[in-house]
């Protein structure tokens, strides 16, 4: 029997409560969970109790389309602290199809398209495993060849 | 208000200084500053202090090495903004006639290695987002295909900076580098080499101002006028147009700095026309070009190029970083905006030597600091 690749070896945590709608597998599309403004219509993520553009508290949850192009980009080549991310990896800002420009990582083995313009896939990726074994996943971007 | 004059700055060198204490750094900063200004530590009736990584209550175990004379000692901090905070709140309780005299000080000792900029812990830190040359280098990206900039015009800030560098006694490196090691250099966040870093620095920076009706019994020999200023934190930008996650970047965003500009310009009653000398926050070589271009120097999109032609260097029409500015003078955080006070004392005092710009006749003095969270702009006049 061979084995799924993206079932993985041990119990799926989130890297943070409530970024992102949880799958059941790894590398599935990732639907970031962010909230919209009611009052004046402008979008974030994470999600705000407040909006940074009108201050307003009236806030609905939203969960955003999980593809959008590629804005900018950097490729980290020095091991920042704290980050369990190994260079050289990628930060981009994606802009998301109908929804808010998010930051976020390309790790080493998907560098390859990384560019402005470029269309992207987030996806749920494993960041790492947390000391009670558990596989700690977040959004990660793929460029869309 | 009432008109404010500058009457003395001093430093102490920018450098590594691994058996100096916070103390020893800063009372010789200070000491330099009064016997400049010529106001004896007794006269300072408030100090400001520009401080980050210290411990806290570090501004006055700092500032009581001159004496106890019971005087308020404010810490202030904003990041790598923390010491033109300072002197902004030094300058407005004296021009509103709360205090006559107030020295600013600024002073920093920091750990080699990158800046952690979010606590260790946010999920920023831990995917590798929380990366400040990767926050320019963002920007250098879009820039360069906005523009047409190439890496190599990035790389001339480290080189032009270098230069300016190698004239300055107090700066941290003070030997010149080509295009061709600067290029070379380690690979930090593309298009940004190690030598286009700020590297990490200790030092301090102290400046005296005074009640323009006050200051003549101190003979001062000369003193420079503060003209104008704007203060003001990142204004979110609608439409997630970039934004990363819903929050202004007031560090590296210039149309923060467009909108505190132009308020400085007014307060000053100049316009960008008018500045004969520039001190940007460089923390990584993009800001020299995203900064001259947001202050309104040069056009947009043109910052890049007028580096690369020269116009930015000491003897070019639009002098920026003179003492080799973060990259080279180095970037103590919480001592780097009094030190660039200090350096626009020199220049318009005529008293900058082999850094001197527009033959010792410029007339106006530019200042942009900014620090995660926020931007000051200074302007003053001889």
């Amino acid at each position: 029997m061979t084995q799924d690749a993206t079932l993985p070896a041990t119990r799926m945590v989130p890297l943070r409560e409530g970024m992102f709608r949880m799958p059941d597998r790894l590398d599935a599309p990732a639907g970031l969970l962010g909230d919209r403004c009611r009052k004046c219509g402008e979008s974030f993520f994470p999600r705000r109790v407040f909006c940074a553009a009108c201050s307003s508290g009236d806030m609905e949850d939203v969960e955003f389309a999980s593809t959008g192009e590629i804005d900018t980009f950097t490729i980290v080549r020095q091991q920042p602290p704290n980050s369990v991310m190994v260079p050289p990896y990628a930060i981009v800002r994606v802009k998301l199809d109908g929804g808010p420009g998010v930051q976020t990582v390309v790790p080493t083995e998907d560098l390859a398209g990384v560019r402005i313009g470029a269309r992207a896939q987030l996806l749920i990726r494993r960041l790492k495993e947390d000391d009670a074994g558990n596989t700690v996943v977040s959004f990660m971007a793929r460029p869309l060849a | 208000m009432r008109e404010v004059v500058v009457l003395g700055a001093g430093l102490h060198r920018f450098g590594r200084f691994p058996d100096k204490s916070l103390q020893d750094l800063g009372r010789e900063a200070i000491k330099n500053a009064l016997d400049d200004s010529g106001v004896p530590f007794p006269d300072i009736q408030v100090a400001y202090v520009g401080r980050v990584l210290a411990g806290m209550g570090a501004g006055l175990s700092v500032v009581s090495e001159m004496g106890q004379t019971g005087i308020p000692v404010i810490n202030i901090e904003m990041a790598c903004g923390s010491s033109t905070s300072a002197f902004r709140e030094a300058y407005l309780n004296v021009a509103n006639g709360v205090y006559d005299t107030a020295l600013v000080v600024g002073f920093e000792k920091m750990q080699r290695g990158m800046l952690q900029i979010s606590e260790g812990t946010s999920f920023q830190s831990v995917m590798g987002l929380a990366v400040m040359p990767a926050a320019y280098a963002l920007q250098a990206q879009r820039y360069m295909a906005d523009y047409g900039a190439t890496p190599e015009m990035f790389a001339q800030v480290s080189v032009k900076s270098h230069k300016a560098g190698a004239l300055n006694p107090y700066a941290q490196y003070q030997k010149e580098t080509t295009l061709e090691e600067v290029m070379a250099s380690r690979m930090i966040a593309d298009p940004i080499t190690l030598l286009q870093c700020s590297p990490t620095t200790d030092g301090a920076s102290a400046v005296v101002i005074c009640a323009a009706d006050k200051a003549a019994k101190y003979a001062a020999k000369r003193q420079m006028t503060v003209a104008g200023w704007a203060t003001g934190s990142g204004r979110y930008e609608r439409k997630g147009e970039g934004k990363g996650e819903g929050e202004a970047d007031a560090e590296t965003g210039a149309g923060e700095v467009e909108r505190l500009a132009h308020q400085a310009y007014e307060r000053a009653g100049i316009g960008p026309e008018d500045v004969d000398v520039t001190q940007v926050h460089d923390a990584f070589s993009p800001g020299e070009i995203f900064m001259a271009e947001g202050l309104g120097l040069v056009p947009k999109g043109e910052g890049a190029r007028a580096v690369w032609e020269g116009r930015t260097e000491i003897n070019g029409d639009i002098p920026i970083n003179t003492d080799g500015g973060l990259i080279s003078r180095g970037h103590p955080i919480g001592a780097t905006g009094a030190a660039m006070v200090t350096e626009i004392f020199r220049q318009l005092t005529g008293e900058a030597g082999p850094r001197q710009v527009k033959g010792g006749k410029a007339k106006v003095g530019l200042i942009h600091n900014a620090g995660i969270g926020g931007v000051n702009i200074l302007v003053f006049k001889r």
